[in-house]
């Protein structure tokens, strides 16, 4: 089998992926860093991001100030070092991006102008139009280019991790283009895949969210920290799913109900548009099941409006959201308020590292919503993620440069040789080869609809449990599920078939983690357990890979200076 | 119940040498557009199908198809956009077809990298001495040009680009002059060898096609115009001022 | 694609008007001037005069936005570069006529 050698194989082409690359051959030039992304970067699920990202920049605003919204927003789960960490390292991130040419909008003083945003007492959610995410991922991209050691495999698909004696040595990919299984041998290796959004029905997400990383990290034995806490967004298009930004809110934006009323006045008195994302997407359902939402062909929604905003600040400030509406549900938001309800946008859980990026396991790091430091605790505050991409992305990249130049080259003789070929075996002999059984797509589509049903916004004992059954008889499914596709050149439904299995063991560690947290805490909201649980559950779950059902443990949360009280805005 | 019919091009380098049209019935509704057809036909009727698509919000720029001729997003063509209910789906032309509708984007790639689009500067201060500073207006001269999400439809629908495959290109150039425009960069003597030269701007007649199938609003041949203007402007300053100047 | 096709045309009424100096040249003036009074030349000239201006206005607005004007505080709109061409187009054509045929 052909194989390949670096220093460091990336795997992920985002925000932090590309992040971390660029922090490592900054920090050690010498060092051949390999980026290895299933898409073609630019494609990287951070291009949708709209609102902006976080810093402490003004002298208007401090550090605390920053880490208190984000302690406070995570429900007090998040480990408070982390967040420390972050805020202040947000600022350096944010201007070393503004240096490599991020078109950021700009105030009167020519300095990067910023926006409120929900659960921030300042503005400090730094801004391009409403498109950051697009613009950052196109400035690292670009700026990766000038660095001859960062090179790319583009369009190959991570299939496993290579373990050999407690220490990552690589991975084994598919290049998509061929359909050939090529393994790429590195001394250390970073996962910044993202998040796993595809498990549900309803998502921001684009098609590429399967959790590929989550899933590589928890089979080689890392566990998956906090899966149960799923960020619901308020404002997604009905149907389509497409994200409306905070940012519409941020500028001024009301969520109405059908009597025209700011119905969340009897929910977040106290930030109202601006509060956090889990209470208001709880508002928005309940006032939906309390009969004040509208029917549509696609469900429930309540209104989201700009139309007192004026076509000026619409054409200035969220042109996208102009855009997206116009387009996809024929609405001039200038005029009519735009449809919107509550759906999947990120994970707060992921693979478990420390501040460094480092997972625990020799040779393996993560960065970015794929890992959970946890600086986002049960809930995010929205445009605190692009900046994790980068703080954590450079530290991950940093940390992996520092291990692998203190290693040799692992060889490609046995172990590792053989667990390649086993998974050759794995992917061709076996999952290619079966001729009858499911289609792949129908297994998928149950797990959406299962998971969307019975890990949504509202879970009790029994929707978990169920939960977990039915992830469970999914899997079995899987076994007998077929690939139409027989091709080598270019197999998507290979990879959807991958990527489907990949989901599946991610999907498994949310109820299971859900239902052993019998309280309500920030995103994960439990009607049998409506209270949060200090004494109990002030820790972070722990999933481990089991072959089966995750084993679950539980972790100390870190407090530092805040103490947990009672979080209402 | 609604149908549409959607006739794709199928191409298995496996299976046979030629591409060849393969038609598909899809439920109709006036809110879906050609993506859902596609992923529709791919869950339920042929798994075989092969595209690229991500984001579905047409930010990503992976969908880029020939839909009844013209270069477009599929996730951003609605099925009510087009000429009755046969809707020909093919490859972006003027790319080699890897399979079915996924086209080897190689070429577009290498230039990507060939215009250097990162900022040059003779001196780069540290971010803690806090951002460059950049006035509104300043912004504005780049800013539509950074719009880009490198969709390749502008290449697609480019005469010039389909007949001589080492044209620079619309989005390139854009991208260029994006950054030749940014007033943080300093690199213009760097990429103004680089477009000017004989396969770089000079090549396009203006024929402007690139900017109408453009779904951003990049406006690349505007892009490419004003790079000939400084081109021009900036040879003629070197004959009057050969050690002037620059 | 239209402005592509106008060279088409100027191309055409090139050849048709090369041939026509041709006869005029070698002592023919009244063959050139029944040419150029054949009905069906002058809906070509007419046509081709129509494809010519479409070309000149989209050239003259393409102008605007390439090299747009700064004069103070104010920056110049591609209209106003198509108006002000147009405006010399008439002139100059005027002159021109004014010079060869009205004098």
């Amino acid at each position: 089998m052909e194989h390949h050698n670096h220093d460091i194989v990336i795997v992920g082409g985002g925000a932090a992926g590309i992040r971390a690359a660029i922090a490592a051959v900054e920090l050690e030039p010498k060092l051949d860093v390999a980026i290895v992304s299933k898409v073609y970067p630019m494609r990287s699920h951070t291009v949708s991001a709209e609102g902006g990202m976080a810093a402490v920049l003004r002298d208007y605003d401090s550090f605390d100030s920053h880490a208190y919204d984000t302690i406070k927003g995570s429900d007090f789960l998040a480990d408070q070092d982390a967040v420390e960490f972050f805020v202040k390292e947000a600022p350096r991130e944010a201007i070393q991006l503004e240096h490599w040419g991020c078109p950021f909008s700009r105030d009167p003083d020519r300095r990067i102008s910023s926006r409120a945003f929900g659960g921030m007492t300042v503005k400090r959610t730094l801004f391009a139009t409403d498109k950051i995410g697009f613009h950052l991922l196109h400035t690292l991209f670009q700026t990766s280019l000038k660095y001859e050691n960062i090179r790319r495999y583009d369009e190959w698909f991570v299939t496993s991790l290579l373990v050999d004696n407690g220490r990552v040595d690589g991975v084994t990919a598919i290049e998509i283009r061929t359909g050939e299984l090529v393994t790429i041998l590195g001394k250390a290796v970073i996962i910044a895949t993202g998040g796993c959004g595809r498990i549900f029905q309803f998502t921001t997400n684009g098609w590429i969210k399967t959790g590929d990383g989550m899933a590589l990290a928890y089979r080689a034995g890392v566990p998956l920290k906090d899966m149960e806490m799923v960020q619901y967004h308020p404002t997604l298009l009905p149907n389509t799913g497409i994200l409306i930004t905070e940012a519409a809110r941020g500028e001024g934006g009301h969520l109405l109900n059908r009597d025209g009323e700011r119905f969340l006045k009897r929910y977040v008195p106290g930030k109202m548009e601006l509060g956090p994302r889990d209470i208001l997407s709880r508002a928005e359902m309940s006032e939906i099941s309390a009969g004040r939402g509208f029917d549509g062909p696609y469900g429930s929604y309540v209104h989201l409006d700009l139309t007192h905003l004026g076509e000026e600040v619409i054409e200035t400030k969220l042109p996208f959201v102009k855009e997206l509406a116009e387009r996809y549900v024929g609405i001039d938001p200038a005029h009519e308020p735009i449809p919107v309800r509550p759906g999947q946008h990120y994970m707060m859980g992921g693979v478990h590292t420390d501040i460094h990026g480092f997972t625990g396991l020799p040779g393996l790091y993560a960065a970015g919503e794929v890992a959970c430091v946890s600086m986002n605790g049960a809930n995010r505050l929205g445009s605190n993620s692009l900046t994790e991409c980068l703080v954590f992305g450079a530290e991950a990249g940093k940390a992996a440069a520092r291990f692998a130049l203190r290693q040799n080259d692992p060889g490609f003789g046995n172990p590792v040789q053989g667990l390649a070929m086993a998974e050759e075996t794995r992917i061709f002999d076996q999952l290619l080869k079966h001729e009858q059984g499911e289609r792949v797509s129908s297994i998928r589509t149950d797990m959406q609809v299962a998971m969307e049903k019975h890990v949504g916004i509202y879970r009790d004992e029994n929707t978990l449990k169920e939960s977990c059954r039915e992830v469970g008889e999914l899997k079995q499914r899987l076994k007998n599920g077929i690939v139409e596709d027989k091709d080598h050149v270019y197999n998507t439904e290979l990879v959807a078939a991958l990527e489907l299995d990949f989901m599946l063991d991610v999907a498994e560690t949310i109820p299971y983690s859900a239902v052993q947290r019998q309280e309500s805490r920030g995103a994960h909201y439990r009607t049998d357990f409506t209270k949060r649980d200090d004494t109990r559950f002030l820790k972070h779950s722990m999933a481990y890979w089991n072959r089966g059902p995750p084993r679950i443990e539980y972790s100390p949360v870190t407090i530092t200076r805040w103490k947990p009280e009672e979080r209402v805005y | 119940m609604d149908t549409a019919t959607i006739r794709v091009t199928r191409y298995r380098p496996e299976k046979g040498p030629e591409p060849f049209f393969q038609e598909y019935k899809v439920p109709y509704r006036n809110d879906m557009v050609v993506l859902d057809a596609l992923n529709y036909i791919k869950a339920n009727l042929d798994g075989t199908l092969t595209y690229r698509w991500s984001c579905r919000m047409g930010v990503c720029g992976s969908c880029g198809a020939s839909v009844d001729g013209t270069p477009k997003l599929t996730c951003a063509s609605f099925l009510h956009e087009f000429k009755g209910r046969t809707i020909t789906v093919e490859p972006l032309p003027n790319f080699p077809i890897i399979k079915d509708l996924v086209v080897n984007m190689e070429d577009f790639m290498q230039k990507l990298v060939k215009v250097k689009p990162w900022i040059i500067r003779e001196k780069e201060t540290p971010p803690e001495q806090g951002e460059y500073k950049q006035s509104a207006e300043e912004l504005e001269r780049y800013q539509q040009f950074s719009s880009c999400i490198n969709c390749m439809l502008c290449y697609s629908a480019c005469p010039i680009y389909g007949l001589n495959e080492k044209f620079l290109g619309p989005a390139a150039t854009a991208l260029a002059y994006r950054y030749i425009e940014d007033s943080r960069d300093q690199g213009k003597n760097v990429r103004f060898p680089i477009v000017h030269e004989m396969e770089g701007v000079w090549e396009c007649t203006l024929v402007g096609e690139c900017s109408v199938v453009c779904p951003k609003g990049v406006d690349p041949m505007l892009a490419i115009q004003k790079t000939k203007i400084l081109g021009a402007t900036n040879a003629i300053r070197s004959i009057l001022m050969p050690r002037g100047g620059r | 694609m239209i402005r592509e096709w106008t060279s088409l045309f100027v191309a055409l009424f090139s050849l048709v008007y090369i041939y026509g100096l041709s006869l005029w040249v070698t002592g023919s003036r009244s063959a050139f001037l029944n040419l150029l009074k054949n009905p069906a030349m002058i809906a070509f000239s007419f046509i081709a005069l129509i494809f010519t201006l479409y070309h000149a206005v989209t050239w003259f607005y393409l102008l605007g936005q390439v090299v747009p004007m700064k004069i103070g505080k104010t920056t110049s709109k591609p209209w106003q570069a198509l108006a002000v061409n147009l405006v010399l187009l008439i002139v100059v054509s005027y002159l021109v006529i004014w010079l060869l045929v009205l004098r």
